[in-house]
């Protein structure tokens, strides 16, 4: 389990009242009854707090891969200066 | 001539007031005369920052934590008052044909609660942070639309702006709808949440709201020497409007029959009523002719009654032409204060609970009439009246008027 897993699982039972038994790395947005206004409200939540790009997430998407997809919008960010770790 | 097949049954209320939520809440609220104005931190640095708030009132519980976080404060207490009218009708979306339900709902200045951080994000150089949410969230259609979706109502849906007359537009308009044998079923009312520091200062800028500031109960004044302007509220007041034959043939409960509705505009002014209140008489005498009723029919009219030295003055002006010496006026407001689009609904819906109790609750602060005003205005306490029908007036800006016409079943 990833620090962005945990952070999206984070923003989900936070932001979201996503009861944390509902969350597991195979579930999908669509399982938890998200659609694509929430991802993108998920994705302006999470630049805001962490200054990473949540892209290319779908309904569809697992939690799992999502999470992926925010270590690589994380890796894409360290070299710069700008935001800290995830978590 | 009127026969009573053209009359459309209230089988249902549901109000969420600065008094409380709830129907019961706040005819205790307004039988108390006690005025509800506070100073609120929500208006900080506002040039006015009194206003008559709607403390918590369930939206978590009754509409789950992931429609609060979509959705504007005016459209969570639209829901919640459509909640608790639908209930009071004892009406089941599980039972209706959702094709002939619809929802008309009355909104003045919608969510600019929600607009506030997002203009900042822009301003600061980040459209990126723009949610995604801010649009449905705060176009005015979305309380009717948040509230077909979560009761399964699909027939016609709709906002009315008509500014301070919304609620009472909104009722008239669903009435039609009704009334036209378009709907078995509407939903219709208003719902506002304006407080907050940008509304606040516009009415202050245009000299609307009273500068009692230091005296927050006393500030609301309608019909009183001395007012000074309005008290900002907020809140939604629900109707359940229905075909009385539907009504009846599920046995349910005629709080009221609705049997006028009369509207109009000044063509005056953008603010300002007529100085004669012409328009509101017009709508008023439509309202009547409407209900195929006579002046003296009516046995207490809910005013507008707003506070300020302007409306105050047309409104009586206006009743005085109709009906000569009128009958008992109240004016709620100087308890909940001006909750704008929803005022007209949340008075509508006083005006049926005076009918049902036959009584009528006071005017607060009404210690010293104005005798250019020179009406019967019910103070201190609530006053029994025996009335079969009664008024219920709405006047925006814009100078556009709605007036109903309610009358015991």
């Amino acid at each position: 389990m990833t620090d962005a897993y945990t952070l999206l699982t984070g923003f989900l039972r936070d932001r979201f009242a996503v009861p944390a038994a509902e969350l597991t790395e195979d579930t999908t947005f669509t399982d938890l009854g998200m659609d694509s206004l929430d991802l993108g409200e998920m994705a302006v939540l999470v630049r805001k707090a962490h200054g990473l790009a949540l892209e290319d997430v779908r309904a569809g998407s697992t939690l799992r891969e999502a999470a992926d997809r925010l270590d690589a919008a994380r890796r894409a960010a360290a070299p710069a200066a700008g935001p800290g770790p995830v978590a | 001539m009127r026969g009573r097949e053209r009359d459309v049954a209230v089988t249902g209320l549901g109000l969420v007031t600065p008094c409380g939520t709830g129907t019961a809440a706040t005819w205790r609220g307004l039988c108390s005369g006690v005025p509800t104005a506070v100073a609120d931190e929500r208006l900080s640095g506002a040039l006015v920052d009194i206003c008559c708030p709607v403390g918590e009132f369930g939206a978590v519980e009754a509409l789950g934590h992931r429609v609060v976080l979509r959705t504007d404060r005016f459209t969570q207490m639209a829901l919640v008052a459509a909640r608790e009218a639908l209930a009071d009708a004892a009406l089941s979306p599980a039972e209706w044909d959702p094709s002939r339900v619809g929802v008309v709902i009355g909104v003045s200045t919608g969510s600019t609660e929600s607009w506030a951080p997002h203009f900042a994000s822009l301003a600061a150089g980040r459209p990126e942070d723009v949610s995604p949410f801010l649009l449905p969230r705060t176009v005015p259609n979305m309380a009717a639309a948040e509230i077909a979706i979560r009761f399964g109502a699909q027939g016609p849906g709709f906002a009315v702006s008509t500014a301070c007359a919304a609620g009472a537009t909104a009722i008239g308009v669903a009435r039609d709808l009704v009334r036209s044998g378009t709907c078995d079923v509407v939903v219709a009312g208003g719902s506002e949440a304006p407080a907050v520091p940008i509304v606040a200062t516009c009415f202050a800028q245009m000299g609307a709201l009273s500068r009692r500031t230091d005296d927050p109960a006393g500030a609301c004044r309608p019909f009183a020497a001395g007012r000074d302007g309005f008290v900002l509220g907020e809140g939604a007041g629900m109707l359940i409007l229905e075909r009385p034959e539907h009504a009846t043939a599920r046995g349910a409960t005629l709080h009221a029959r609705l049997t006028g509705y009369g509207a109009s505009s000044d063509a005056h002014h953008i603010t300002a009523p007529h100085p004669q209140g012409r328009g509101a008489e017009a709508a008023i005498r439509a309202a009547l002719a409407d209900a195929g009723l006579v002046p003296r029919d009516i046995g207490h009219v809910n005013a507008h009654g707003t506070g300020t030295v302007l409306n105050d003055l047309a409104e009586a002006r206006a009743l005085r032409r109709v009906f000569g010496t009128p009958p008992p006026v109240t004016a709620v407001k100087s308890i909940v204060g001006h909750a704008l689009g929803g005022a007209g609904a949340i008075e509508a819906a006083c005006t049926v609970l005076s009918l049902r109790h036959g009584l009528v609750p006071p005017t607060a602060n009404h210690d010293e009439p104005d005798p250019d005003c020179d009406l019967d205005v019910v103070t201190a306490a609530p006053r029994p009246v025996r009335a079969t029908s009664a008024l219920s007036n709405a006047f925006g800006f814009g100078g556009q008027n709605a007036v109903l016409v309610f009358e015991t079943p």
